[in-house]
């Protein structure tokens, strides 16, 4: 159970820990990298059965994004569809024997949390330029702006409990069933942490494609 | 119980390099065959589209032509009735021509059988009145009564034989 809070440091590499987080990370994201490199080697004109999946996966996103910030599906497209495809994996890697959740820890969530809010400004000037992505700030008045920034960091603080807490949370839940009893009793709670993983990573997903949108916004809010 | 460390820099890389290489390995790919089948599919349409515009020229194209090719059977119909009509006309009046010809030849023909026939009567009436006169003569009348009255009655049965062949031929 402590492991749960207090991720095992393997080494340390430049002053930096090595958690089991880090290195169920580096697993999740082999498994990611090698999985899509096979399964795009050779792309058919004619979509084999895992190439269809991998094509109404990308299309769901890019409707996702179209949908909420016409225009900018394309370019939004590497950022949320890692997110999605990253977060969903990291939440199910929990329960691979011997592997940690990376999304359990806070560390990752935070990380995650902080690149979308990054991002948000990064895409805003690239989009609308300096001056009109700070002129957002000032609307309706400049008295807000502080506030603006406050919803912002907010935002992202909130974006990374969410889902540290829910996995977490089932990590939790699933350790003191398996301490009560190994066999069979954690299992129901493994298959709707299945479900729950999925829901959580399309929750930061569309979170994280709204604030974006709302980012490049042409017109004043 | 929520412990911030360095560890999150590793994991803000982790996720950075991640962003790369499903960039590399999967969107990009992904989309482009993504992009490539709309672009085919977009291509058969415009293709579909262009054959459907050629054949709808070609099919006006030969509205038109059958169009033209009516009004000219039309024409050509009316100019092989007219020409027929044309025919006709001067097959009918050849043919009065030649009935006219073929009337007036008979007319001709007649006519002289019928003066052939008067002068033949005329002959045998002379014959026989000669004969009538030269029976009564031998009985009682003198040469001259007997000339005169022979006169007299050849004149009579020449103009009853005229007015009978003029009520012949007006009939």
């Amino acid at each position: 159970m402590e492991e749960i809070f207090n991720p095992q440091v393997f080494f340390v590499f430049l002053g930096i820990p090595v958690t089991k987080t880090v290195v169920s990370t580096w697993v999740v994201m082999g498994f990611l990298v090698l999985f899509s490199f096979f399964l795009t080697r050779r792309m058919r004109p004619v979509p084999t059965r895992l190439q269809n999946v991998l094509e109404l996966f990308v299309e769901a996103i890019l409707h996702l994004v179209e949908e909420m910030s016409p225009g900018n599906g394309k370019r939004f497209l590497p950022l949320v569809g890692t997110l999605a495809l990253f977060i969903g994996t990291s939440d199910v890697a929990g329960l691979v024997p011997w592997l940690k959740s990376p999304t359990s820890d806070f560390n990752t969530t935070l990380a995650l949390a902080l690149v979308v809010f990054f991002a948000v400004p990064f895409y805003g000037i690239t989009i609308k330029g300096v001056r009109n992505y700070f002129r957002s700030y000032l609307s309706p008045s400049p008295i807000l702006a502080p506030f603006h920034v406050i919803s912002e960091i907010t935002r992202t603080v909130s974006l990374a409990l969410r889902l540290f807490g829910n996995i977490m949370g089932e990590e939790i839940i699933i350790a003191i069933l398996f301490l009560l009893s190994p066999l069979f009793l954690p299992l129901p709670m493994m298959l709707f942490s299945i479900f729950t993983g999925i829901i959580q990573a399309y929750i930061f997903t569309v979170l994280s494609v709204v604030y974006l949108s709302a980012a490049v916004e042409s017109s004043g809010h | 119980m929520i412990r911030i460390d360095r560890s999150i820099i590793f994991q803000i890389i982790n996720f950075l390099t991640l962003v790369f290489l499903l960039f590399r390995f999967l969107f990009k790919p992904v989309v482009k065959a993504l992009d490539e089948r709309s672009d085919r599919i977009r291509r058969e349409f415009e293709k579909i589209e262009e054959e459907k515009k050629a054949l709808e020229e070609e099919r006006r194209r030969l509205e038109e032509e059958l169009k033209n090719l009516k009004e000219k059977y039309l024409e050509m119909l009316d100019q092989a009735n007219r020409e027929a009509q044309k025919i006709k006309e001067s097959i009918i009046q050849e043919a009065y021509r030649e009935a006219e010809k073929i009337q007036r030849e008979y007319e001709r023909r007649a006519k002289r059988e019928m003066e052939q026939l008067l002068l033949e009567l005329k002959e045998d009436i002379v014959d026989i009145s000669e004969e009538v006169a030269k029976r009564i003569l031998k009985v009682h009348i003198t040469p001259e009564v007997q000339t005169r009255i022979i006169e007299e009655m050849l004149e009579e049965a020449v103009s009853r034989l005229e007015a009978q062949l003029g009520s012949t031929h007006e009939g």
